[in-house]
């Protein structure tokens, strides 16, 4: 990896029976995803029960100044910000597969599984390093459909 | 009436022999314990004579003689001396009633195998055949000689698949067995005087729709108000009827159920697309809705443990610690395959079951006893490929502090000391089902999905009853125990005698149980009182 990168802990995607890769995605599929921003620094979920409704919100949303470099970072790779909302520490981004890839380090892929084709990525996801703190997951690259009824 | 001991003499009952299935091979016998339940379907009284069915034809030109249910139930039921000599045969046998139905002429039995098998003198093997498992017999019924000539049938030894289900879904005419939301709220207890009014109850959906006109035919049906149900798009998500059936039956399913036990209740709709993404946005949309503040949350979808990135299920649990930190609780089905959860064999959990912050919910058989209450057992119909509860222990998730005194075993597969699923349980099994309306029709539905948000409902009705939201509600069940809760003590979720077993306390297929909601109300009054 790219030394100013820095690995998304936990983005690699796990072994999935039955899946086959079939190629690249098509660089015009717009692709969107969620950012997750750390919690404030200095915050943890534990402190909270000594806390007002208010003042937990507080406690667990993003600082404004971690969601405005996450913001700008989308839009210097040229993604578009849907949403952005510190209390669900969420910024959300489109933009065309291989921006999108580029973006974070990988790229998209067409899959075929047990439930249909999906799109996804090989192996981690990574940010620039002076995201890498910042920077909790990045859900959404992976299509494959998580659950069932 | 005559003697019917066990050992008066028996003869077959006509119509009733059995021959193998064919491609079926037999496998090993039932195991003796292993809890089947039975219908006796009796003959119709002979006092009055069924007139010709042309009579009841459909007329616009003359008066047609509908009997009502009561008179017909009276000229053309069950003789009473029928049914006492039924429950007398099962008594010597040690057989529960578990139903009575004069009527519809049926007696519902249950007990363990070795004593059906005698009481019917039947050898039950289980099979393995093209259209799945089953318990089969061969050779007819015996029955006791005064007996045999009122009986039409005996249903349910021999469970061979005569049709192809839907998925979970069990299409009926007339749901005999199948409870309406609110019969479930009184048969569980729940807390009268409170309908979960100025209470909230999102509901995540990843797919499917609902239609107003079905809520309200089906609430109107019911004899309670059409709850107030709003629809929030995640990600672009929208309420899609029509264009996925079973997921509609999904949907529906969770407004149905819940509004039905808590019609007081805003129900709120949080629509999302099928990806990690997705699920996790819902969840944390609906717990930072600060518009229209769910105090619960109830989530009918799950993906198996280790499908997940590592990343997504740590955006999953931060999510639901959110939830808790701001007095949310989070309700979620546990699984409809039983302790398999995957392709490849071995035992899994889902999430968000497993995640610690969420209230994980289980499945049972419910089944109405003579005397008014429910008769329970682990929900298990692999062997009519109708599935079974969820429940077992996580590879990934370690074992919150509140489970500590639950004696949870190790995961089996990894010794790994994880996170028992579920924390409790309700009503799940097709056969004893919801009686629902999806896509303009009535029908039959069970899953675990079903008991999300009949415990979404019954923490609606218990946060207005105490005034403010319990919110994270798993340490302080644990610590409440068995004396809120119907203790669920025989089955288990593995095909044949495989999987987790249910036991006396805390038992990885149905949890702490089923609830008595009115104890677990004065529970908790109990303890706010103490920490007041």
């Amino acid at each position: 990896m790219d030394p100013d990168r820095l690995p998304v802990a936990g983005s690699a995607i796990p072994l999935r029976a039955g899946t086959t890769l079939l190629g690249d995605a098509d660089p015009a599929l717009i692709a969107d995803a969620t950012i997750l921003v750390r919690r404030r620094p200095g915050s943890a979920p534990g402190q909270v029960p000594s806390m007002t409704r208010e003042q937990a919100r507080e406690a667990l949303s993003a600082d404004p100044g971690d969601m405005a470099a996450v913001e700008r970072f989308a839009k210097d790779q040229g993604l578009t910000v849907l949403e952005s909302n510190a209390a669900e520490r969420k910024v959300r981004v489109s933009g065309p597969a291989g921006v999108m890839g580029r973006a974070f380090g990988t790229r998209l892929a067409r899959y075929d599984g047990p439930r249909g084709p999906f799109v996804s990525y090989e192996g981690e996801l990574s940010v620039p390093a002076a995201l890498g703190g910042v920077v909790d997951q990045v859900l959404g690259l992976d299509r494959s459909p998580i659950a069932h009824r | 009436m005559g003697n019917l001991s066990a050992s008066s003499k028996k003869v077959a009952l006509l119509g009733s022999e059995r021959k193998p299935l064919e491609g079926a091979t037999r496998g090993a016998n039932v195991a003796d314990d292993e809890i089947i339940r039975a219908t006796v379907v009796l003959h119709r009284r002979t006092v009055s004579k069924l007139p010709a069915m042309e009579t009841f034809a459909f007329s616009h030109t003359r008066s047609v003689p509908y009997r009502s249910r009561s008179e017909f139930g009276t000229l053309h039921g069950a003789e009473p001396r029928d049914i006492e000599m039924v429950l007398e045969m099962a008594h010597e046998h040690g057989l529960t009633v578990a139903q009575v139905n004069a009527a519809a002429r049926t007696v519902v039995l249950t007990g363990p195998a070795a004593a059906m098998q005698q009481a019917f003198g039947s050898t039950l093997s289980w099979y393995d055949s093209p259209k799945g498992r089953f318990r089969g017999r061969t050779g007819p019924i015996l029955l006791p000689e005064a007996l045999q000539p009122r009986v039409m049938a005996v249903l349910g030894l021999d469970n061979r698949p005569v049709a192809k289900p839907h998925v979970r879904l069990t299409a009926r005419s007339e749901p005999a067995g199948s409870f309406t939301p609110p019969e479930l709220a009184q048969l569980y207890n729940f807390p009268s005087g409170v309908d979960g009014s100025g209470q909230t109850i999102g509901i995540i959906e990843l797919g499917g729709g609902y239609r107003t006109s079905d809520l309200k035919a089906y609430f109107k049906g019911l004899g309670l108000p059409v709850p107030s149900v709003t629809a929030v798009s995640v990600d672009g998500g929208q309420n899609s009827p029509g264009t996925d059936p079973g997921n509609d039956g999904e949907v529906m399913l969770d407004i149905e159920v819940s509004a039905g036990v808590a019609p007081g209740a805003h129900i709120v709709v949080y629509f999302a697309s099928n990806t990690d993404q997705g699920f996790h946005d819902a969840i944390s949309q609906a717990v930072h809705d600060t518009v229209n503040n769910p105090s619960v949350i109830s989530i009918s979808w799950g993906g198996v443990e280790d499908q997940w990135t590592p990343q997504a299920r740590d955006a999953m649990e931060a999510a639901v610690q959110d939830a808790a930190a701001v007095g949310v609780t989070v309700t979620a089905a546990a699984g409809d395959d039983g302790a398999t959860e995957t392709l490849s064999g071995g035992y899994y959990v889902e999430v968000p079951a497993c995640l610690p912050e969420v209230l994980g919910c289980g499945g049972t058989n419910a089944v109405r006893s003579a005397a008014g209450g429910l008769v329970e057992t682990v929900w298990n119909e692999l062997a009519k490929n109708e599935g079974a509860t969820g429940g077992g222990v996580s590879r990934i998730i370690p074992l919150p502090a509140y489970q500590a005194s639950a004696n949870v075993p190790l995961q089996p597969q990894t010794n790994f000391q994880g996170r028992g699923v579920p924390d409790v349980a309700g009503d799940a099994d097709p056969e004893t089902g919801y009686w629902v309306r999806v896509d303009g029709k009535n029908t039959v539905i069970g899953g675990t999905s079903a008991v999300a948000p009949l415990w979404a409902g019954l923490i609606a009705r218990i946060n207005q009853r105490l005034g403010k939201p319990v919110g994270f509600v798993n340490p302080v069940l644990y610590q409440i125990g068995s004396n809120a809760f119907n203790d669920i003590t025989q089955g288990n979720n593995g095909p044949g005698n495989t999987g987790y077993s249910a036991r006396a306390g805390w038992d990885p297929c149905t949890g702490l149980g089923t609830p008595n909601g009115a104890a677990l109300v004065n529970a908790l009054l109990g303890v706010t009182a103490a920490t007041a």
